[in-house]
């Protein structure tokens, strides 16, 4: 696993909780803060109160005085301005509160004090002359209870800064024997006002109380407020528009409440407003720095600092024993890895190792089968091949599941025949299905599209996998392949190929169904353990599938079926359609020859190099017939020294050999200058048949590769790419095995399958031979059968039948060998009523194929203006049967079968037709005991 | 991958070190050097008769920087020149004062005087040297028993961008002045200069006269004591400063009518200015100051800023003056509570770099040596030293300055001819 998966999902999980941990914490302080601003706005109220009380009491103490006065005055004793200060001298108790008697008619605003100047002992004049506190004396209200405050000034007597409270008094002016108005004043210092704030100075330390006009000059003026004027002091260091400055001037004379201001440093200031009761036009201003009043949000830092260097500390701690564990399990995989690795080389191994003798196997008896026409043999031989290619099949099985665990496994697209494809699958498991009894239904839609693009081979191998397993676990009953189609709105050139395969099989209960697609799984593994496989199929098939954006889907009932199907897109290429497949695949039949070379080439001139001298047989039988001259050679060192000496147009060299290599070879001759191959491809031939074994090949520097057992169609496609275009010649006429048709009433034969027929019989030209033979000896093994049945001599009567089983199946006759099995069956048990219940009806059919076979007796005389052939001596007939009669006599019948074969090279005399025909029929029905008696007639 | 958890674990660090909290560095003025325990506490005072002292105040706030402990407060005194005896003969008399030369040696301020330190103690350790020589007063015995804070001078501001877009030159001679006043008047301005006329107080009368009156009694000791013995003889040395104001009358420089409409001598002088359409508005350096913060306040200005100066107003051919007279001085209460740390607010700020600070702030001449630290200010700092006047060091007294003010406010305004003013010197009031 990379780092960085690790580090970045922990560190993004360190940076949530870190703004987790801030934005709680921020709102934690916020909604403290709020709190803490909400009290701060309670304390102001409470302030204001305090004040207001204060400032009540002093009015009504400085009313207490005025009402004294002024109800001397009322009572008609007035008392002048010294009685009255007099009074007030006496009235007052404390020492730092004075009482001036002022005069505003006077032109200097003098009067009395009732103490003394500081500055001038035993003077109680005083003149507010100078000191602008009397412009709002209107206002001023004589009725109790309301406030008459001057703003803060500086007491002329001792130069204390002061309040005053104020009230109008009646006084007796001495001079005129007249009352006069006087301004009584009671003089407050401001301390004695600070003094009632103490309290706050515990909750609240750096509080200052302001008191401003409504044009925001102070009354009382807090220190930390500059410039003499509130509002200019906000506007001073708040950079606010005009109208926010208007706003923020009814706000403060209009309502009650708090808002953050700058204070002359920059810095966060909570003011507190409200209107002083009982004086509507002072307002009271509470201000106290933010840092002050609101919580300190370093401890939040400190907090979050410990979290992140712990989260950080945990994470380093993490993938410290996350790396160790990595390491560990990096051993682990490596180990694991190395096991993979031998793994692989096992698979080399065994693949090269099979492969090899397989080689041998498969191509020898290629060699068989392309010359052998002894019936028995080819049968052998074809049991070899189909073995054969069941073991490769496996291998190959194997090879693929390991190229799709690595993911080399690649789709490659092209061209097909939809049609092409039905045949070689038709082909492949037709054979199988009808050798264990099973009918093959094949149900193919006519408007299927011919020319599809696809993975031909990969859609070949699923199918053909599935109907494998089809014909494997279904006992009896039928398969039915059905090919469908659908095509799609949304792309018109593409349709869904919907393919399904149903069996009558065993089927597969609910609870295996998980494990059918699992690999080396096989289901109900005791009961099927005689069925032959890998277990891979089916995990093969889906993840073809799903590499082809599909899927397998079975639809089962244990102990009545499946059906196995998988929709496909695929793009049309021709939209001609397939028509009547059955007719297609008959004329495909018809047009299927058996093993032709694809060219010949006797001036091309190849070098094959391989350790093993049977590979080298096989390899030179293989291309006997397109004549290429072709030299071997059985190492790397030899191969080189005729790479050096010969010009060849292709070189095969062989991977694993002893001493040198292929690939050490190739190198050495790469390496050589100036020889007659240097531009020679060299082609490497090699039993290694795993995922990326192609890969290595061409960076080692073949030019191609092709697996043993060598596919003998791919080996001539192979030169025929890379041979020189002007020495590849077609195929000779000569070699053409034959041009035999097979007539069209054949097919007609409703007993015949001649698909089954062709493939046991394997061309042609074999399976007419065959015919013609079945239809000669139906006669005389219909009346032997009968012979021996009615002479009660069952052991001959079953062997006859037995006879009749295979040639039937042989031909493709299946019910008739189907019939004649059951026979059989009943003959070996000795179940003479069910012979004597049905063998004439076997008779009777067998009697009635070979009528239906007669025309080939028609069409098989030869006419005599057509033959060529020399007409044979008399002294050559003469010695021949005498050598027939003598071979007889010596029972060297392998002699007798070679003479009569000698014979067919020329035209016989007329009168010997008969004669040679019945001598043929003989050898062919090894009926080597009838020969001295077809001779003698001659004689005779 | 060593580096990117490197760097994780350094941003971690850097985050720890910040959550453990950050005291801000004690940052002190270039070149101060505290002398006490930087955490003493103390309160100081400092009494005088300004509304506003916000430059004060962020000086109060610089130097808490340095001493946080220390309480500054600012008080507005009423009836300061009466009061001031009282209060600093009070119990909580105050440590710092705003003080004047004509305080010394006045029997009425005795009092006051006898409450003030001598500064130039050397024990103190004042940099008085950072302040121009003729700004400084000094006693007979050499003591300096009041520092100036801030210099006051008369001239006139100038719209520099009218100027430029007129394609006119500031005029620096008495014959350039009247040519681009013609000029101003010829392209409908119908007055070129301007200034406050409603009554005597910082009238532009007196700022045009003022200087001339001083510079023509500067040479002459006789005359200058004659004039500050309110001797009517005195009187014809005011003839060629009223003459002065006459003729920027009679040629159609100043338009009375026009300035009869500005109704302050302070903000209304400013925010008229700043209408853009006066080319030259005379004023004293007092009002100057109040120009910064009624930038603002000008809507005019705000739409279209323009660049201005402060220049001396060319009432000769050589030139104008640069009349360099204190505008507000400092006293230390010796007496006072606290007088160490009082002594070391003083020092603190008796430096260039805090009285260049607080008069800029207050947008006052600073009394420093140094005038270019406000470019509004820069055309006095251009003037030749021959031609700067000390009222201070020449000796001339407030009264003086009295006969000057009305006399040539009664000759600007037409009430009186310059005759008239010439006789009744010393009988102005």
């Amino acid at each position: 696993m990379k780092k960085a998966l690790v580090i970045i999902p922990n560190l993004l999980l360190i940076g949530f909780i870190l703004i987790f941990i801030v934005r709680y914490t921020n709102s934690k302080v916020e909604e403290s803060n709020r709190n803490a601003i909400s009290e701060y706005e309670k304390m102001t109220v409470t302030v204001n109160q305090i004040i207001t009380n204060y400032l009540e009491d002093e009015q009504h103490l400085c009313d207490i005085w005025s009402n004294y006065v002024n109800r001397s005055a009322e009572a008609g004793t007035p008392m002048t301005a010294e009685e009255a200060i007099s009074y007030i001298r006496k009235a007052k108790i404390s020492p730092e509160i004075s009482g001036h008697l002022i005069f505003i008619d006077n032109p200097d605003h003098s009067g009395i004090s009732t103490t003394e100047s500081s500055v001038n002992p035993g003077d109680y004049s005083v003149s507010y002359k100078n000191i602008s506190i009397f412009d709002n004396l209107d206002s001023v209200s004589d009725a109790d209870g309301v406030i008459n405050i001057t703003r803060a000034y500086t007491n002329p007597m001792n130069g204390i800064q002061s309040i005053a409270f104020m009230n109008y008094v009646k006084v007796l002016d001495p001079d005129t024997g007249k009352l006069k108005t006087g301004l009584l004043m009671r003089v407050v210092p401001l301390s004695i006002l600070e003094q009632k704030l103490v309290f706050l100075k515990g909750e609240y330390e750096s509080i200052e109380v302001s008191i401003i006009d409504k044009d925001g000059n102070y009354i009382i003026h807090g220190k930390s407020l500059k410039n003499s004027n509130f509002f200019e002091y906000y506007k001073s260091y708040n950079n606010v528009t005009k109208e926010e400055y208007d706003s923020f001037r009814n706000e403060i004379i209009g309502g009650t409440g708090s808002m953050i201001i700058k204070n002359s440093k920059g810095d966060d200031c909570v003011l507190s407003y409200i209107p002083l009761e009982s004086l509507k036009v002072w307002y009271l201003l509470a201000y106290i720095p933010m840092d002050d009043l609101v919580k300190n949000r370093v401890v939040d830092w400190l907090l979050l600092g410990i979290v992140s260097v712990g989260l950080i500390i945990l994470l380093v701690f993490n993938f410290v024993v996350l790396m160790i564990y990595n390491r560990k399990l990096s051993e682990a995989a490596e180990k694991a890895n190395q096991a993979n690795d031998a793994k692989s080389y096992f698979l080399s191994t065994m693949s090269h190792d099979i492969r090899t003798p397989m080689n041998a196997i498969l191509g020898l008896n290629e060699m068989v089968l392309r010359d052998s026409h002894d019936d028995t043999i080819i049968g052998y031989s074809e049991s070899i091949r189909t073995a054969g290619n069941t073991l490769l099949g496996l291998i190959n099985d194997i090879l693929d599941f390991s190229k799709i665990e690595a993911g080399r496994m690649d789709i490659i697209n092209v061209d097909y025949s939809f049609v092409s494809l039905l045949n070689d699958l038709v082909n492949m498991v037709q054979k199988k299905a009808e050798d264990k009894g099973l009918a093959f239904n094949i149900e193919i839609d006519k408007e299927i599209p011919s020319i599809l693009h696809g993975d031909e081979i990969r859609i070949k191998q699923v199918i053909t996998n599935i109907l494998s397993n089809a014909v494997k676990y279904t006992k009896e009953g039928s398969i039915t392949f059905t090919a469908g189609f659908e095509k799609k709105a949304d792309t018109p050139d593409s349709i869904i190929l919907k393919i399904s395969v149903a069996d009558t099989g065993m089927g597969i209960k609910p609870e295996d169904m998980d494990r059918l697609f699992k690999a080396f799984e096989r289901i109900e593994e005791k009961r099927n353990r005689n069925i032959e496989g890998t277990g891979l199929g089916m995990t093969i098939a889906q993840s073809f599938l799903a590499m082809m954006g599909s899927h397998l889907k079975v639809e089962s009932k244990y102990g009545e079926g499946s059906v196995f199907s998988f929709d496909l897109d695929q793009k049309v290429i021709k939209w001609d359609p397939v028509c009547n497949y059955e007719d297609a695949f008959r004329q495909s039949l018809n047009e299927r020859n058996g093993y032709r070379e694809k060219f010949t080439a006797p001036h091309a001139k190849v070098l094959v190099v391989d350790d093993t001298p049977v590979n080298l047989t096989v390899f030179t039988s293989l291309l006997s017939r397109t004549k290429i001259q072709i030299d071997t050679a059985e190492s790397g060192d030899e191969a080189i020294q005729m790479y050096k000496n010969k010009h060849y147009d292709v070189i095969f060299l062989d991977h694993m050999m002893p001493d040198k290599d292929g690939i050490e070879t190739l190198a050495e001759m790469h390496g050589l200058k100036e020889t007659p191959n240097d531009a020679t491809p060299i082609i490497c031939l090699t039993a290694n048949a795993i995922s990326g074994m192609r890969e290595m090949y061409i960076n080692a520097g073949f030019d191609d590769y092709i697996t043993k057992p060598i596919d003998p169609d791919r080996l001539e496609t192979l030169l025929l790419a890379y041979l020189p275009k002007g020495k590849i010649a077609p195929p000779d006429d000569e070699s053409a095995e034959d041009e035999v048709q097979i007539p069209d009433f054949v097919f007609d034969i409703p007993e015949l399958d001649v698909g089954s027929g062709l493939g046991h019989c394997g061309s042609k030209q074999s399976y007419m031979l065959t015919l013609k033979m079945y239809l000669d000896t139906a006669a005389k093994n219909a009346d032997d059968l009968e012979k021996f049945w009615n002479a009660g001599d069952l052991k001959n009567t079953t062997i006859r039948v037995h006879a009749l089983k295979s040639t039937s199946r042989v031909i493709g006759a299946l019910s008739l060998g189907e019939h004649a099995a059951e026979l059989e069956k009943a003959g070996d048990a000795g179940d003479v009523e069910k012979l004597k219940n049905e063998l004439p009806g076997l008779i009777e059919d067998y009697r009635k194929l070979a009528a239906s076979l007669e025309p080939l007796n028609e069409a098989d005389k030869p006419d005599p203006e057509d033959d060529t052939r020399p007409l044979i001596s008399d002294d050559y007939l003469k010695e021949a049967y005498t050598a027939l009669s003598e071979f007889c006599a010596s029972y060297d019948f392998d002699s007798v079968a070679h003479v009569v074969e000698s014979l067919s090279a020329y035209r016989m005399p007329e009168d010997e037709v008969t004669r040679y025909d019945l001598l043929v029929k003989a050898v062919d029905n090894y009926d080597y005991d009838l020969i001295p008696g077809i001779l003698d007639r001659g004689k005779e | 991958m060593k580096k990117f958890i490197s760097f994780i674990l350094v941003i971690s660090m850097a985050i720890s070190l910040t959550a453990c909290g950050s005291k801000p560095a004690e940052e002190t003025s270039e070149g101060f050097v505290p002398a006490l325990d930087t955490n003493a506490g103390g309160s100081i005072t400092v009494v005088g008769n300004y509304d506003n002292f916000e430059a004060l105040e962020a000086e109060f706030d610089r130097f808490n920087e340095i001493y946080p402990n220390v309480q500054l407060s600012y008080v507005k005194l009423d009836d300061y020149k009466n009061i001031l005896g009282t209060v600093l003969e009070g119990d909580d008399s105050p440590n710092i004062f705003f003080s004047y030369a004509w305080m010394l040696g006045n029997d009425k301020y005795a009092a006051i005087a006898s409450h003030m330190e001598d500064l130039s103690d050397s024990a103190l350790g004042f940099n008085l040297d950072c302040i121009r020589p003729s700004l400084i007063h000094k006693d007979e015995n050499g003591s300096v028993m009041t520092v100036p804070v801030f210099s006051r001078s008369y001239g006139m501001l100038v719209n520099n961008d009218l100027f430029e877009k007129e394609g006119l030159s500031v005029p620096t001679t008495w014959s350039e002045l009247m040519t681009v006043c013609e000029e101003f008047r010829s392209r409908g301005y119908s007055s070129p200069m301007m200034g406050y006329s409603l009554d005597s107080s910082s009238c532009f009368m007196y700022i045009v006269a003022y200087p001339m009156f001083a510079a023509t009694l500067a040479d002459k000791p006789d005359a200058l004591a004659l004039a500050n013995d309110m001797n009517p003889a005195a009187g014809e040395y005011m003839r060629p400063a009223l003459e002065s104001v006459e003729n920027l009358i009679s040629s159609g420089c100043i338009d009375l009518n026009e300035c009869g409409q500005i109704e302050d001598n302070y903000t209304q002088v400013i925010l008229r200015f700043f209408e853009g359409d006066v080319p030259m508005m005379i004023c004293s350096g007092d009002t100057v100051s109040g120009t910064r913060k009624r930038e603002s306040q000008s809507e005019a200005f705000t739409q279209s800023p323009f660049d201005y100066s402060f220049a001396p107003i060319p009432l000769t051919e050589e030139g104008g003056y640069f009349i360099d007279s204190p505008s507000l001085q400092f006293s230390v209460n010796k007496d006072c509570d606290d007088l160490d740390m009082t002594n070391e607010f003083m020092r603190f700020l008796i430096s260039n770099e805090e009285l260049d600070e607080m008069a800029s702030v207050k947008r006052l001449v600073t009394p420093t040596n140094d005038l270019s630290f406000d470019s509004v200010y820069t055309p006095f700092g251009q003037i030749p030293s021959d031609r700067t006047i000390s009222p201070e060091e020449i000796g001339i007294t407030d009264q003086l300055t009295v006969q000057i003010r009305v006399a040539s406010y009664r000759v600007g305004t037409g009430e009186i001819t310059i005759d008239e003013a010439v006789s009744m010197y010393g009988s102005f009031e």
